[in-house]
């Protein structure tokens, strides 16, 4: 990136305390498809706060809900109860139309670097369509400054998303999510479907565009060891709830929740000296159905520590150290 | 490791494919030569495309029919050359001496058959004067092995109603079915969860401990190798850069390849935004290899004349065999 290109760098500390994003008690329900089944609750009563210029990620396996919450707070999906307050806006019961203005300031980039991108419209078009939508003119050097942001030379406007490698298409997924300037940006597994080399690219892109353009970050990942490079702040999510939330390096450095300690010692360490020694918490069996979460605290039927109250009563988020909540009867000492 | 046995299970030397593609002839594995000792288990690693199941597929001779074409090479199996038997030979070999797990568990599994006639079918097929009850009887044995729970219950289900997990338990029991000396894994644990590919790695170490089969383990995931590779072979557009003793590889990589990916990846060691990316992407292999396929990306870049004139070659050997293929670092070794 160039320094021409950037826009001026928002360093002060009031600033950093700006609350872009809250999200409070949000429920998200899939009806069943079967008649006389109960609903399936995705997101259940999660609630985060996001502020300017900091990184927030969430955590968990396949099936905790981490895709559904994105979606539901840029209302891919309609969430049943809870707000979102963008940028001081409560949106809650928005329309479509009224939500349209709301996505100038919070944009999504998705996964999956072959479907995200409409395979017939050249790259120019995609990157000039949120523009498009918001009545925005898109000037080819906007389009030049957006390519350069993603690190892209200016000759692939004119190609098509099949002449274009994964990494190639996710920069171009993420230069149509920054073309209107958000504040906002969820990152829903953005590098997941990338080889190591390019995702360290592309981690390094989202890092250097974020102290640039001062925009917040809400990171997606069943990958804790992307999270450690990236995110100020981490959720870790099981079965539709936030169980555990702390300052990346207070979670990562004293995990309170048993969840996340089996989750980080899962993580297969790049060192093989001492590898048989290396004690690991296998956790037994899967995530259970969603569809009848465990009653009690959720984790129980997973938890080696798991007691009688656990089995019936659940555990509320709670502060247990400065910036660290968890959700847990029997927590591991801070 | 027992690369102090006189011989080893399997030599591949000088393997070439190439495949026929829209754009061209594209040389996919081009020179690969190396040994599986008795025992031991060797990782392939490398990022997408180069080469590393082509190499696997190529030695079953799983390629597809068309389209793909071993210029040259040899395979040698205990003394035999797999590439030059009749299928009759080579199915007496296929799934009883050496047998092979796929990435997608989902889709190698017969979604219309219980998991326990798919196991009992590759038993009965190499060992066909076993009775019912025999067959029987290894199939729970097995069963309990990969760590299948109620086993005699669940083995009469059908794949779709157990697990992304529990499937490759399946594939892993059907591999072991008939006690093969070599089992090639590739991506055995891509797409599942951290938790339970920590589970899956447990299985693969156990079963190696249990029958003591080699295993030739094919993965993009440097924290995989590092927790269950003997000795390791990066791979690089096609051909083996370096091959070197697990911990040796970790400790001091010799390569700039190698040291690239392990710079680039991502772990609880590395302090937020240090990841060090290598530039570039990999090369398109549609023309003959001029000089080192690594040059344009390689951190040592045009050090020397002879990375764009001479296609390095393995060389050197330090204490346990370690080689690498590069003009810069190769006078280290020898």
């Amino acid at each position: 990136m160039t320094n021409t290109i950037l826009h001026k760098t928002i360093d002060s500390p009031m600033a950093e305390c700006e609350e872009v994003l809250r999200v409070e008690h949000l429920v998200v329900e899939f009806r069943s498809r079967s008649r006389g089944e109960p609903p399936l609750r995705a997101v259940d009563d999660v609630s985060l706060v996001v502020h300017r210029g900091e990184t927030v990620g969430i955590v968990g396996e396949s099936g905790s809900g981490k895709s559904s919450l994105a979606r539901a707070i840029v209302r891919l999906v309609e969430p049943i109860s809870g707000s979102v307050v963008v940028n001081g806006l409560d949106t809650t019961g928005f329309s479509r139309e009224k939500m349209r203005p709301v996505r100038v300031d919070l944009q999504m980039m998705f996964q999956d670097p072959y479907s995200s991108l409409n395979p017939r419209m050249r790259v120019v078009e995609s990157i000039m369509a949120p523009l498009r939508i918001q009545g925005i003119e898109g000037t080819d050097a906007r389009i030049a400054e957006l390519l350069d942001m993603v690190s892209l030379s200016g000759g692939i406007a004119r190609r098509f998303p099949y002449e274009l490698s994964g990494g190639q298409r996710q920069r171009v997924a993420l230069a149509r999510a920054l073309a209107v300037r958000p504040k906002v940006l969820i990152l829903d597994e953005p590098v997941s479907a990338l080889d190591v080399s390019l995702q360290a690219q592309v981690l390094n892109l989202l890092i250097e565009i974020q102290r640039h353009l001062g925009l917040a970050y809400v990171f997606i990942s069943h990958d804790l060891a992307v999270v450690n490079q990236v995110c100020d702040r981490v959720a870790v999510m099981y079965l539709g709830k936030i169980i555990e939330e702390a300052s990346t390096t207070s979670l990562f450095l004293h995990p309170q929740h048993p969840y996340t300690v089996a989750l980080k010692s899962a993580v297969p360490v790049a060192n093989p000296v001492g590898r048989a020694q290396r004690r690991r918490i296998v956790l037994q069996g899967e995530l259970p159905s969603i569809r009848v979460p465990p009653a009690g605290c959720h984790f129980h039927t997973r938890c080696w520590k798991a007691k009688d109250r656990c089995r019936v009563d659940v555990p509320l988020l709670s502060t247990s150290a400065l910036d660290h909540t968890v959700a847990c009867w029997f927590p591991e000492p801070a | 490791m027992t690369s102090n046995s006189a011989k080893p299970l399997l030599s591949v030397i000088d393997l070439v494919v190439d495949f026929d593609t829209p754009r061209g002839v594209v040389r996919a594995v081009d020179g690969v030569s190396f040994d599986i000792w008795p025992g031991e288990v060797l990782s392939f690693v490398g990022e997408s495309g180069c080469g590393k199941t082509v190499t696997a597929l190529a030695l079953l001779r799983l390629l597809p029919q068309v389209g793909a074409h071993v210029r040259s090479g040899r395979v040698l199996f205990d003394g035999v050359d797999l590439l030059g038997l009749d299928s009759v030979a080579l199915r007496a070999i296929r799934g009883k001496r050496i047998s092979m797990i796929f990435q997608d568990p989902t889709s190698s599994l017969n979604p219309m058959k219980t998991i326990e006639r798919q196991i009992e079918e590759a038993i009965k097929l190499h060992q066909p004067a076993l009775t019912r009850i025999q067959i029987r009887d290894r199939v729970v044995h097995l069963m309990v092995t990969v760590g299948i729970a109620d086993a005699r219950k669940r083995m009469k289900e059908y794949p779709h109603m157990w697990s992304g997990g529990m499937r490759q338990r399946a594939m892993i029991a059907m591999a072991m079915a008939n006690e093969p000396v070599l089992l090639i894994a590739d991506e055995p644990t891509t797409g599942l969860d951290t938790t339970v590919q920590a589970q899956v790695l447990d299985v693969l170490r156990d079963v190696r401990s249990e029958t003591g089969a080699a295993m030739l383990l094919i993965t993009h995931n440097l924290g995989v190798v590092a927790e269950i590779a003997d000795r390791v072979a990066v791979i690089y557009a096609g051909r083996i850069v370096e091959t070197r003793g697990v911990e040796e590889l970790f400790t001091r990589p010799l390569h700039p390849y190698t040291q690239g990916l392990m710079s680039c990846q991502p772990s609880f060691e590395t302090a937020r935004g240090s990841l060090r990316a290598i530039g570039g992407q990999p090369p398109q292999l549609d023309g003959p290899s001029i000089g080192c396929t690594f040059r344009d990306r390689c951190a040592l870049r045009f050090d020397r004349n002879d990375c764009a004139t001479i296609v390095p070659q393995l060389s050197g050997s330090t204490a346990t065999g370690g080689q690498v293929a590069c003009h810069a670092v190769g006078g280290v070794l020898s």
